[in-house]
């Protein structure tokens, strides 16, 4: 084990997979030998050369559209798109191409690569480096969608995802690119996709009013500020990091509000449409019955991501809190 | 029609033979779906010497991907009537998922077909580039139509191509109308050969009616990329039937005057095309219905349990 931020443990995965499979590849703008704008890939092209660590041309459909072809060919790319915000003029080749791949060709082809991209707010970064668009990829059939809050679940799943023979959007929360610290077990290991953790257990039972909390990537630091805050109240709550956000841990949240009867979900991108609108129709189809309070959400507004009053925009604890306690309440 | 190019006889009939069959499944699809039998087919009527010539030109290690048009490629790469009859009634190849005309095989090196114009040009790039880096013996073409160059992924895919040397034949058949748009409304440009030079890519424009010429141009080009020294540019001029394209003439008159062709092997070829049309319609038509359950199929590599659970919706 050795402490690490989210930064090093995701080079860390890079570099261990890329020592084990040469079959993988990087690409990006400035992926190579600057080690990309957050020092993701630092290191890498020293190791493992040009043909290996690439830097791109500015052109998002481009480095989606060749990375398409590379993987045909029987490579694995693991592309990486600057700014989730930049990830739209490649959206075409996502959605359209590289999500379809398999289905159109019959299963005679697949184009598995994992597209890293950093995601949210709370950096300064404007409406053009602050947006979590999950959902957009989410209702995408053939991706998968995951995103990390710890280093150490950030190289398992990153392992997990590369090894994974479907495509996948590795989605990393950059404002905690280097205040998440945490230990990280050396070597290979692998955190499976699709599966949540429960971050901490709610020890009542229902009569306790517990809530549960889910949240994931910068956000559930801010669930479990919440969290101690309500507890110092008195409140108990149960704490899920999705980790996976699609194929969704459903078994996971539905034991939860089983027990608890109380949820309130947490994301930075806008209300509507967002995961969280599908975690409570999921949960409304298979718990309806064990619900003791309406489903809350609180999340980033329906505006583009403001620059000046970003941390009015996120869903940081103290947006949290109120939740929890009316729904503990209800 | 200049006819200064040529190939070793053995060849110009084969291909003939190949532009012929063509000619003759694309006949009997356009029947197909005047009939409603067939829901959607793209015609290459005129342009056979394009289609099927560049994919003629190139060698069995080498890739194709194309438009829905490029239909006659797949054929001359070796797919069977039967699987493309199949494959155009909605089974087979691609397992139903995919429209007629957008078929894919790994056996024939063939890309699957995008619905999207121009949308699998960066993709061929892409095989050529990891070809190229895996030292591989390799060359890609990517046929698209004029129409194609009017949107952002040839631009990016000339571009990659440009930058990193792929071993790329970019194949632009230009018939003059991208459905009812002209040239003029895709271009203000001369030729769209020329848009190679914005990225470094060597442009040639050829007779895309003379299958010889067509067949010639793409093998400099291959053998350029093979050699190491990257992509190439090809507009083909070809010309719609309805506009008064015929490339059959002209190469039926090379094989006769040789004495490699007559009109016994003509109605020879046709029959048996026709018969093998026939059989695979028939065989289509008695295949048995999809079973509900395959359309969850090859969305994920294994069937994740939300689709099965999907699957199980309203099913009796």
């Amino acid at each position: 084990m050795s402490e690490m931020n989210l930064v090093g443990a995701i080079n860390d995965a890079l570099r261990l997979e890329m020592r084990r499979d040469s079959r993988v590849v990087v690409l990006g703008e400035d992926v190579g030998k600057v080690g990309g704008v957050f020092r993701v890939t630092q290191g890498l092209y020293d190791e493992f050369g040009e043909d290996r660590v690439i830097d791109t041309p500015l052109s998002e459909g481009g480095i989606i559209g060749c990375a398409i072809g590379m993987a045909l060919y029987g490579l694995v790319p693991v592309p990486e798109i600057q700014f989730s915000d930049f990830i739209f003029p490649a959206y075409d080749q996502i959605v359209s191409e590289l999500a379809k791949y398999r289905y159109r060709s019959g299963g005679e082809y697949s184009s598995k690569m994992v597209i890293r991209t950093p995601v949210g707010g709370g950096i300064r970064g404007g409406l053009y480096h602050s947006q979590s668009p999950e959902s957009l990829f989410i209702h995408v059939s053939g991706l998968k969608v995951v995103c990390p809050s710890t280093p150490e679940d950030a190289k398992g799943l990153l392992l997990a995802a590369i090894r994974d023979p479907d495509p996948v959007i590795f989605l990393e929360p950059k404002r905690i690119y280097r205040a998440a610290k945490g230990e990280v077990p050396e070597g290979d290991f692998t955190i499976p996709l699709g599966k949540a953790k429960v971050v901490r257990e709610a020890s009542g039972s229902r009569s306790s009013n517990a809530v549960t909390v889910i949240a994931w990537g910068a956000m559930l630091y801010e669930a479990i500020s919440a969290a101690d805050q309500a507890n110092a109240q008195g409140i108990d709550c149960e704490i899920i990091d999705l980790r996976t956000l699609w194929p969704v841990d459903i078994d996971t949240i539905i034991e939860s509000v089983k027990k608890t009867g109380r949820v309130v979900i947490v994301h930075e991108a806008p209300k509507t449409c967002g995961f969280g609108a599908e975690l409570v129709a999921l949960i409304n189809e298979k718990a309806f019955l064990h619900l003791e309070a309406p489903p809350v959400r609180v999340t980033g507004f329906d505006t583009p991501f403001p620059y000046t009053l970003e941390m009015e925009y996120l869903p940081l604890a103290h947006r949290i809190l109120p939740a929890i306690v009316t729904t503990s309440k209800f | 029609m200049e006819g200064a190019l040529t190939l070793p006889i053995d060849e110009a009939v084969s291909l003939y033979r190949h532009m012929r069959r063509v000619r003759a499944v694309d006949e009997k699809m356009i029947a197909l779906q005047a009939d409603g039998k067939v829901a959607f087919h793209s015609s290459s009527l005129g342009e056979e010497a394009a289609t099927c010539g560049a994919a003629f030109a190139l060698r069995s290690n080498d890739w194709l991907f194309g438009s829905p048009r490029d239909f006659g490629g797949a054929l001359v790469r070796g797919v069977t009537i039967a699987d493309y009859v199949a494959h155009m009634f909605g089974q087979g190849m691609t397992k139903g998922h995919a429209a007629p005309d957008h078929l894919a095989s790994r056996q024939h090196r063939i890309g699957s077909v995008s619905g999207a114009s121009g949308a699998y040009i960066p993709h061929a790039v892409g095989v050529a580039w990891a070809a190229k880096t895996k030292k591989d013996d390799v060359v890609v073409l990517a046929a698209f139509g004029e129409g194609s160059t009017s949107a952002g992924d040839f631009h990016a895919a000339a571009n990659f191509a440009g930058v990193f040397k792929a071993p790329v034949v970019l194949f632009c058949r230009n018939n003059g109308h991208a459905v009812s748009t002209p040239a003029s409304r895709q271009t203000n440009t001369e030729s769209f050969a020329e848009k190679g030079i914005a990225y470094g890519i060597p442009s040639v424009v050829c007779d895309g009616q003379d299958p010889f010429a067509v067949v010639h141009a793409v093998r400099e080009a291959v053998a350029r990329a093979a050699r190491g020294e990257g992509a190439t540019l090809i507009e083909a001029r070809t010309k719609r039937l309805r506009d008064g394209g015929d490339p059959f003439p002209h190469l039926r008159e090379v094989i006769e005057s040789a004495g490699a062709w007559s009109e016994r092997h003509e109605g020879e070829l046709l029959g048996e095309v026709e018969a093998d049309i026939a059989l695979a319609i028939s065989e289509a038509e008695r295949a048995p219905e999809l079973s509900r359950s395959t359309m969850f199929d090859d969305v994920f590599a294994a069937v994740p349990r939300f689709l099965s659970e999907q699957a199980r919706e309203g099913s009796s």
